[in-house]
């Protein structure tokens, strides 16, 4: 009875960001929030998926993206609002040829 | 019975809501980059669980590492970087701090390993070389052959024989020419070139008194030795002419370079009018007397430098030779015509500045 109960009890499972963000290790979350977010481009599904975040979370995740491809670091950076973003975003931004892609 | 159904109720109430057992982890507070030593910095970038995080801080590190004159630490730092963007630029960051703080050999090594931006690291860590000119250029030339792959060791000799010389003759407030007159065959032009450059800035730009100096009937001049951040100067890369191509050329300053004259003489002609742009005059109308110069390559210089600076009547001067049978002055022409490159246009590195 009891294991048929929690088989049915719960609804669909939570997915992509909503998932990790129910996570309680930081680091395991991280990791799982930016496996979903490589997966959006760095266009606006990026930035809306981003827009619920505190900056920086947010910052975290938008350097992350930008030190895998720091050709998108104009798009990317112009979004970053903490000094931890600005930092990061500065170490590419100031060195021209990385913006050329791997 | 009961027990249970309540027991798997509240199960069900946490796991459904999504709530962990127990507190969830506060998010962490990303860390800017160290400061310190290079090796305090290493110890940071290490502790770093998040692998861009720590690629980011490593470079630092590395830069830390040339600053500090130390290779072999850069070297530990750079090797665990796998990504193809990181490793290169940890690699091209030492180099030209090494470079800056007058570990040339070293700073070599570093920029052989930094693969696609090598030819940038060789470009940075040459001219951010201090001027320090106890040790001669060739030995600089023989470590580059061993620590550069082959396509880019060419390119290091025109880089570190441009630079020697520049740091030789440049701002110094002295323009003897006989060091100039002695240099190795392979140094003659960069030596000519640093050389032009200081005996204009102490000639006021006067050729013919810079040509007397040259020819040992006038003293060499001296005057007031600049401090090494303002050892710099105008210059201008230049787009590829049809025709010019295939001349020889060397570096002149950053990545800029000039045509070698044919003889001592021609190519000192060349030199000077360089210089002339180095030094930064304002006014095409330096260069315009040597627009029909009987020697090819002194009238391709002048042109490449009237064409980029305003002058009076400088487009009925340009027009003038639209049907010069040299085609390489028609095409210098042509181009000056069509994009109006005295207005500013074509010109690039057009400013007054330190080397990249």
């Amino acid at each position: 009875m009891v294991p048929l109960i929690l088989l049915f009890a719960c609804g669909p499972e939570a997915t992509g960001l909503a998932r990790c963000d129910a996570m309680k290790a930081s680091t395991e979350r991280e990791e799982c929030r930016y496996a979903e977010i490589v997966k959006l481009g760095t266009g606006p599904e990026l930035t809306a998926a981003l827009a619920g975040y505190d900056p920086a979370t947010r910052d975290l995740l938008l350097v992350r993206v930008v030190m895998n491809q720091p050709d998108q670091s104009a798009v990317l950076c112009a979004q970053v609002t903490t000094e931890f973003g600005r930092q990061r975003c500065e170490q590419i931004q100031g060195r021209p040829h990385l913006r050329g892609g791997p | 019975m009961i027990r249970a159904l309540v027991a798997a109720g509240l199960l069900v109430a946490l796991g459904c809501a999504g709530l962990p057992l127990g507190e969830p982890e506060p998010e962490r507070a990303p860390t800017l980059l160290p400061t310190g030593s290079a090796r305090d910095m290493l110890a940071a970038c290490e502790a770093e669980p998040i692998p861009e995080l720590a690629w980011g801080c490593r470079i630092e590190a590395a830069a830390a590492a040339g600053r500090e004159g130390d290779g072999g630490l850069a070297d530990q730092i750079c090797r665990p970087l796998q990504h193809p963007v990181w490793k290169d630029e940890c690699h091209f960051r030492a180099g030209e701090e090494l470079g800056r703080a007058g570990h040339t050999a070293q700073s070599l090594d570093q920029c052989g390993q930094s693969a696609k931006y090598g030819r940038f690291c060789l470009t940075h860590a040459g001219w951010g070389m201090p001027p320090d000119t106890t040790r001669d250029a060739q030995q600089w030339v023989t470590h580059a052959q061993t620590a550069l792959p082959e396509p880019l060791q060419d390119e290091a000799a025109d880089i570190l024989r441009a630079r020697w010389w520049f740091n030789r003759y440049v701002g110094t407030g002295r323009a003897d020419p006989l060091a100039a007159q002695t240099a190795l065959p392979e140094e003659a032009a960069h030596a000519r070139g640093a050389w032009a450059i200081e005996v204009m800035r102490l000639t006021g730009g006067d050729i013919k008194l810079a040509r007397a100096v040259w020819a040992g009937t006038v003293g060499p001049p001296r005057g007031e030795a600049l401090p090494v951040e303002r050892r710099v100067g105008r210059y201008d890369i230049g787009l590829p002419i049809p025709g010019e191509q295939a001349l020889p050329r060397v570096r002149t300053f950053a990545d800029a370079r000039r045509l070698v004259g044919q003889s001592v003489d021609e190519d000192l002609t060349i030199a000077f009018l360089e210089a002339i742009y180095f030094n930064g005059t304002p006014s095409g109308d330096a260069f315009r007397p040597w627009l029909d110069d009987p020697l090819p390559r002194v009238r391709y210089t002048a042109f490449h430098y009237f064409r980029i600076l305003p002058s009076t009547g400088v487009e009925d001067a340009l027009r003038r030779h639209a049907d010069d049978r040299d085609p390489v002055v028609r095409a210098h022409v042509a181009d000056a015509l069509a994009y109006r490159t005295w207005e500013g246009k074509g010109a690039t590195g057009g400013t007054r500045s330190a080397p990249p």
